[in-house]
């Protein structure tokens, strides 16, 4: 009986403690969450009961990728293979433009990218590597990001305009840069 | 006379408030459902979890999206690549009997740690589907989970362990609906009613072309208000007689519209199973009773 009762008292003890992680870790922002997590975050970052649960918020986001090209080491590079330059001249997108329907490789290929790209450290931390290391001979990769803005609703109802008309001049790229995949070397080169 | 002492022992402790014959068919959908999703995420081990995949067990220190104090020295420990491959199987092995209701509570525990696991070694590649898992299993973990739709099945008295874990696990979600609702809040295309336009619009998420929703602007902002309204008072509804059914049949239009419409398949059948927490052991018997009346009448 008095173990029961012990085990009660723990209980009521452990609910009170992740009531507070539930509704307290999801808001990072907030003054309690800076208050209190000092006192549970030693249990909820390791277990991982971290997410902010934002999902498609504060608004939807749009379609994000790299688009980007190989340089390859000319004195590596072996003559048996086809031309060097036919193989620069090839444009890949990362990750794709258009969902794969019911892939999964293709949502988590769409997380890294942003997540590893996200800010400057991470993408020469984990981005750049990955895509220098996709193939042989490669000494930089020219890379632009590009954000397919969506077309606004009214602007694509009626009038002649075709959607794919309407994305194309919603279509906007940030600079291309050249990178280099020299480890330890992370500065652009051009 | 009203008692908060009474009102609190009641809602935590009440054996009869656990619906233990839908939490062992969320247990078993929950189970067959991650088992293969995470084999599907096995076929891709090397790319998400070797030295040479997308984060090298060296390069792990580097991220800091949420946390600077990450808890590295938790997979750390781990540095052979050869042992996560073998967790994995494992992993696999534990949601399988999971699945057919034959994992005890220790080691459903045992699976939602090695989850957390994976979820820290390569925290690029994770979504939605992985941080509800999280939470799932770890409050199957206190439920005794497996009375129905098992291979052995246990009938048990419910504990006082099982009816917390199932009050933490409906908790749990109607929260994080709340947070995703308010979430929405600060967006202006939530508030515009062009959040769904947007969303179905992205041709990297959306299943098919959508464009032809554009000539009904009413319609996709009644979409977008409704999704924030069932978020935001799903804490409330879910929880009132008389608006839980409402919100039911709100939630698997929800949740069956973006499996239909956006490319995250598996975190669409995730929560239209974990809608099932809300759901009464006799309203699932009626409805297993209606769907065997049906087979009957099936023409041979």
């Amino acid at each position: 009986m008095k173990r029961q009762k012990w085990i009660f008292v723990l209980l009521n003890v452990f609910i009170v403690f992740q009531l507070v992680v539930i509704v307290v870790s999801p808001n990072r922002n907030s003054v309690i969450y800076d208050q209190l997590s000092p006192y549970f975050s030693w249990y909820s970052v390791p277990l991982h009961f971290i997410n902010p649960w934002s999902f498609f918020s504060p608004d939807p986001s749009v379609a994000v990728y790299w688009e980007y090209s190989y340089i390859y080491n000319a004195e590596t590079w072996p003559e048996s293979s086809e031309d060097m330059y036919d193989k620069e001249a090839i444009n890949y997108s990362y990750p794709s433009k258009k969902s794969k329907i019911w892939s999964n490789r293709f949502i988590r290929d769409l997380y890294f990218s942003r997540y590893a790209a996200i800010t400057e450290k991470h993408f020469n931390a984990f981005f750049l590597p990955w895509l220098c290391d996709q193939q042989d001979h490669v000494e930089a990769v020219s890379m632009v990001m590009r954000f397919q803005v969506h077309p606004d609703i009214e602007a694509s109802q009626g009038a002649q305009k075709t959607l794919k008309q309407a994305k194309t001049d919603f279509n906007r790229y940030v600079g291309r840069n050249i990178y280099s995949c020299l480890r330890g070397d992370q500065d652009v080169l051009f | 006379m009203f008692s908060s002492k009474k009102l609190w022992k009641d809602f935590w402790f009440q054996p009869n408030s656990v619906q233990i014959k839908t939490i062992s068919a969320f247990r078993l959908l929950l189970g067959s459902l991650l088992f293969v999703f995470y084999f599907i995420r096995f076929l891709s081990f090397d790319t998400y979890y070797s030295n040479e995949g997308f984060l090298p067990l060296s390069e792990l220190g580097k991220y800091d999206l949420n946390f600077n104090y990450y808890i590295l020295d938790y997979v750390q420990i781990l540095q052979s690549e050869a042992l996560f491959y073998v967790l994995h199987i494992l992993f696999l092995i534990l949601l399988a009997l999971l699945s057919l209701g034959l994992l005890p509570r220790w080691a459903t525990l045992l699976t939602f740690f090695v989850h957390v696991l994976f979820l820290h070694r390569n925290p690029l590649i994770n979504y939605g589907v992985d941080y509800y898992a999280t939470y799932f299993l770890f409050y199957l973990s206190f439920i005794q989970h497996s009375q129905f739709f098992s291979l052995k099945p246990k009938k048990q008295t419910i504990d006082m362990l099982t009816s917390v874990g199932f009050r933490l696990l409906q908790i749990q979600l109607v929260v994080a609906y709340a947070y995703a609702g308010f979430e929405k809040l600060k967006g202006q295309t939530w508030w515009e009613g062009k959040a769904v336009w947007n969303s179905v619009i992205n041709p990297q998420i959306s299943t098919f072309d959508f464009s032809w929703m554009s000539h009904i602007p009413f319609v996709v902002a009644v979409l977008s208000f409704m999704t924030i309204i069932f978020e935001v008072y799903a804490p409330v509804a879910f929880f009132s007689s008389k608006a839980r059914r409402i919100w039911l049949a709100l939630g698997l239009g929800f949740h069956i519209g973006i499996l239909l419409t956006l490319n995250i398949p598996f975190f669409a059948l995730v929560m239209t199973v974990g809608l099932l927490i809300f759901v009464k052991d006799e309203e699932l018997d009626q409805f297993l009773s209606f769907c065997k009346a049906r087979k009957w009448r099936q023409p041979r």
